[in-house]
């Protein structure tokens, strides 16, 4: 009978241990690795960037005291945003330079253009 | 642009057939903002220069409509409405940066291309400038020599003019001492007594007036340059047409002697004015004698 029971009851543990634990370590390093890096790149220098960094860390909190709640569903949902939103913080962060230095390209080009026309 | 088109159309289709399936409930907030990213997106460049995350976008939003279409009020509809928009949003924002880059390479490309052109006329306007430097200290040195040759001339000239007047001095001061000399207007008039010259009414020159002639003549070779007069005068005696034939043909016979002598024929006129322009009396023998003259006239240079 023991070597029956402690089987399932290895089994009911690891089922019950896989909800306790429900949001995976990976999806949490993973929202927390998109922020730094958005934090890295100038997210907070640039407006817009710098916007969605803020959600982004706010949603990871939220999503942090979901977990401690033990609210798996509401904290994977918050951790989806912050994910979604560090991203779109770090594009934001890396086209603003990108956008800026192309201008000042043109307009050195244009400056260059108008000498050679005289 | 067919992709463009394609994207659209596509997202469009997506958008409907949920529509159609979920006009029974109220559409979330999140998953209207989502759609309307996701058609902004398509619309945009993005179709073209970040094709991988609109597709992304598209895949995030057909998610969001199943979840709606299975629990419209759920809040995974809503997670997933919020991620489908944040992913439209990106691919415009990695298109944003593909055009960004496209642009600064084509604004380097022009950059050295004017940098070339200008770097060319600049090396162009170099060597020209180099030319007209040269030009110009060619011409400077060619300027230097002829200052130079013209001033050597002026110095020769005003060497020889000096030569010419100091010549002119001995043989004044040579003259002297033959016969009568004085400066008028018109001249240095050397005056020689014509009986010394002459016999009586005659035109012949005398012996010894010829030795006197040549000291006159080797005296007026210093002055070569200049013109000569040579004027025949006679005393009142006689008739007028006489005397002006006496005294031009004694005026002739002076100016052959001096010619014979080397002075230029050219240079020496004869005149025989007769007894019109005495110097003296000629009541008295002496002023007679002093007016049968010639006078050689030395001219002076025409400046």
């Amino acid at each position: 009978m023991k070597r029956l029971l402690s089987p399932l009851f290895c089994i009911g543990f690891v089922i019950v241990a896989g909800c306790a634990a429900g949001v995976s370590n990976e999806k949490i390093a993973a929202t927390d690795s998109s922020i730094r890096a958005a934090e890295e790149l100038g997210a907070p220098k640039v407006p817009q960037a710098s916007l969605h960094l803020q959600l982004a860390k706010e949603e990871n909190e939220h999503a942090q005291k979901f977990i401690k709640e033990g609210d798996t569903k509401s904290a994977e949902g918050q951790l989806m945003r912050a994910q979604a939103d560090a991203e779109l913080a770090l594009a934001l962060a890396r086209e603003a330079p990108m956008q800026v230095e192309a201008q000042q390209e043109a307009d050195k080009a244009r400056s260059l253009q108008q000498q050679t026309n005289h | 642009m067919q992709r463009l088109v394609r994207t659209i159309l596509s997202g469009t289709m997506v958008l409907g057939m949920f529509s159609v399936v979920g006009c029974a409930t109220v559409v979330p907030r999140e998953l209207a903002d989502a759609r309307t990213a996701y058609q902004h997106a398509s619309a945009s460049r993005a179709s073209d220069l970040s094709p991988a995350e609109l597709h992304k976008a598209k895949e995030a939003l057909v998610k969001a409509e199943e979840a709606w279409s299975n629990d419209a009020e759920s809040a995974q509809t809503r997670d997933l409405s919020y991620v489908a928009q944040r992913k439209a949003q990106l691919a415009e924002a990695m298109a944003g940066m593909a055009l960004a880059k496209n642009d600064k390479t084509a604004a380097d490309q022009s950059i050295n291309k004017s940098e070339h052109t200008i770097a060319k006329r600049t090396a162009g306007e170099l060597t020209q400038t180099r030319e007209q430097l040269a030009e110009s200290q060619r011409n400077s040195a060619k300027d230097q020599q002829a200052l130079g040759t013209e001033r050597e001339a002026r110095m020769e000239a005003d060497k020889r003019t000096a030569e010419a007047d100091a010549r002119a001095k001995s043989a004044q001061d040579a003259l002297a001492k033959l016969a009568a000399v004085k400066e008028e207007e018109r001249g240095m008039v050397i005056t020689l007594n014509g009986s010394v010259l002459f016999p009586s009414d005659q035109s012949t020159l005398l012996p010894e007036a010829q030795t006197r002639l040549n000291q006159v003549a080797d005296a007026l070779m210093a002055t070569k340059e200049r013109n000569i007069v040579v004027e025949g005068h006679t005393d009142s005696r006689g008739s007028e047409s006489h005397n002006i034939d006496l005294s031009q043909r004694r005026a002739e016979s002076v100016r052959s002697y001096l010619v014979t002598r080397g002075y230029e024929a050219d240079r020496v006129q004869a005149h025989g004015i007769g007894k019109g322009r005495p110097t003296t009396s000629n009541d008295s023998a002496e002023g007679r004698a002093n007016n049968r003259r010639v006078e050689i006239i030395v001219q002076p240079i025409k400046k």
